[in-house]
């Protein structure tokens, strides 16, 4: 199947380019914007589609942009997130590399809807290829006229510079990815303000994940009752899922919201490795709870996968087949964690190198009998304290790994387990 | 050492002139200076961050925080070449360790480390987002993957 809206014509040679993005028909729902919408009409078509964020919150878009048009403070500011790094998450990188003008062409939809003239990608500090491929695509865009005053000879002016943070995970999490594009080490802001109302440089900020950015030109120009006639009731339109691990073919499939994760297993990716068994999926990167083959069945949408006990994210899902030692997985998440907790609260910055520590133990056959419940009680606490989503949601891969495999932590911790005796040596 | 030798050339001053034209006060660029100071210095040692904190009317302080802070900053001389390797679960699940491996018994380096020559530094990265291509690598701009530990060998030869 043809992917329908984010990924249409990505497989179009040379759709990087914006004569060719035009002839597929770039731009031309920012053309219909500029000429037969006001401002006030575009978000309500945004709200009527139901569209909502993509980076992980699934927080309602056009509310967003409402927001951000509603507060009285200039100027205002367009931001994609473009920071890609919840572990799993691949999909905006073909946005990015493969197609940016549909990128450049939603937030200049989103400037002219919140009345911004100025736009920042902030892409992760790897993706330099990205961010050069975006560079000379806003380049492109300027030299058409498409960027920079009076667009399409309309009163409407709108910039976009391409910036690049250096290398951390924190950065992918709205208030740290500000920090970072004001030259700071990203730690996150209290909240609130929000940066609808105080974000970059304290002024009123519209920052969406580049994925949501994406889907905008398709609601302008076919319309909101399209887009929402796909997917779920609760979530309109279509999802790129990201599918890696243990599979026969992964990939970004973008999909309609409401395939279960049965289908998108076996139909799109190909089955399990080597047909091997399935084990547990992480549904919604390194900080979603383990699904186990119990739940095959849910729905891939945001409240489904709530109900089932973890959480969508950015719907990047990481297949983990037998034989796989979970004492294994946890560690090398927890170790993720670690590395990249910022430092600026307590129970994250504790908890995640305590979290090491004992897991570390269990593995080597060196902890103590109360080592498992003890990693329980401390997720406990830094899920209550912690002050951002990264901390709060930090240890719940590990619970979940304990709550479904504890036999297995307790076989380490025993020295009873054989995979992991070369680790001794 | 002498006191009128420049560690940051002028010519890397100038980029940096350019650079605080589109930022509303000089702070504001530190991420962007740093990785033009970085590309032209080789790294961010206490000397060059001492000069540049004269640049950026900055305490050094401040700047050391932001390196620090940052995984893509080095303080360290670091090879013409930097290796990144995903070490994330879905690169660990299609053996990452096994490329590890591979540029060890290649070039003798292991995470953090520099070859003799200076041709590449090794370091560990969380997930790249190429999980499709996993297990993945970087070296400089380009990304590799699925990457066979056999590959390793002639990939690196071409650098």
């Amino acid at each position: 199947m043809a992917a329908p809206i984010i990924y249409r014509d990505i497989e179009t040679p040379n759709i990087r380019s914006l004569a060719v993005y035009r002839e597929k028909g770039g731009y031309k729902a920012l053309e219909k914007a500029l000429n037969d919408m006001s401002p006030a009409a575009v978000v309500e078509e945004v709200k009527k589609a139901k569209l909502v964020g993509r980076g992980g919150a699934g927080f309602p878009t056009g509310l967003k942009w409402e927001l951000v048009s509603k507060d009285p403070a200039t100027p205002r500011y367009i931001i994609a997130n473009a920071e890609e790094g919840e572990p799993g998450t691949f999909k905006d990188r073909p946005i990015l590399e493969q197609i940016p003008h549909r990128l450049i062409e939603g937030m200049a939809i989103a400037a002219y809807a919140v009345g911004a003239e100025e736009g920042v990608i902030v892409c992760r500090g790897e993706f330099m290829e990205p961010a050069r491929i975006l560079r000379e695509a806003v380049a492109e865009a300027e030299e058409a006229g498409l960027l920079g005053e009076r667009i399409m000879g309309k009163d409407f002016t709108f910039r976009v510079w391409v910036y690049r943070t250096a290398g951390a995970y924190i950065c992918g999490e709205e208030t740290s990815l500000l920090e970072a594009l004001e030259g700071k080490p990203g730690m996150p802001r209290i909240r609130p303000p929000f940066p609808v109302n105080s974000g970059l440089w304290s002024k009123p900020t519209a920052l969406n994940n580049v994925e949501t950015f994406s889907n905008v030109p398709n609601i302008i120009l076919e319309g909101a009752d399209s887009y929402s006639s796909l997917g779920t009731e609760k979530n309109a339109g279509t999802k790129g899922y990201c599918i890696a691990g243990h599979v026969n073919k992964p990939g970004v499939y973008e999909l309609p919201f409401g395939i279960t994760l049965r289908d998108l297993i076996d139909n799109h990716a190909g089955g399990i490795l080597d047909g091997r068994q399935l084990k547990c999926v992480f549904p919604g990167g390194a900080s979603s709870s383990c699904l186990t083959p119990d739940n095959l069945d849910v729905v891939l949408d945001f409240p489904s996968v709530a109900a089932a006990g973890s959480m969508l994210g950015s719907a990047a899902l990481m297949v983990v087949a037998e034989p796989t030692c979970m004492v294994e997985v946890s560690l090398r998440l927890a170790r993720f964690f670690r590395h990249e907790s910022c430092g600026k609260c307590i129970p994250c910055r504790e908890g995640t190198c305590q979290t090491v520590r004992l897991l570390d133990g269990i593995q080597r056959g060196t902890g103590r009998k109360g080592d498992i419940d003890e990693i329980l009680d401390l997720a406990s606490v830094v899920r209550q304290s912690a002050f951002c989503g990264l901390g709060q949601a930090c240890i719940n891969p590990v619970v979940s790994c304990i709550k479904h495999f504890r036999q297995e932590f307790e076989e380490h911790l025993e020295g009873r387990a054989a995979c992991c005796r070369k680790e001794e040596g | 050492m002498s006191a009128n030798v420049q560690v940051i050339p002028e010519s890397t001053r100038e980029r940096l002139r350019e650079l605080f034209e589109r930022f509303p006060r000089k702070p504001d660029a530190l991420l962007t200076a740093l990785y033009i100071v970085q590309e032209d210095c080789n790294n961010l040692a206490s000397e060059v961050l001492d000069e540049l904190a004269a640049v950026m009317e900055m305490p050094k302080s401040i700047m050391y925080e932001v390196v620090t802070f940052y995984h893509l900053y080095s303080t360290k001389p670091r090879g013409r070449n930097i290796i990144l390797i995903c070490q994330n679960l879905c690169c660990y699940l299609r053996s990452s360790d096994e490329i590890y491996q591979a540029v060890y018994e290649e070039l003798g380096i292991r995470p953090g480390e520099t070859t003799e020559d200076g041709r590449f530094t090794l370091e560990t990265a969380e997930c790249l987002a190429a999980c499709e291509r996993a297990p993945a690598m970087m070296i400089n701009e380009k990304t590799f993957g699925p990457v066979d530990p056999a590959q390793v060998k002639a990939i690196l030869k071409k650098y």
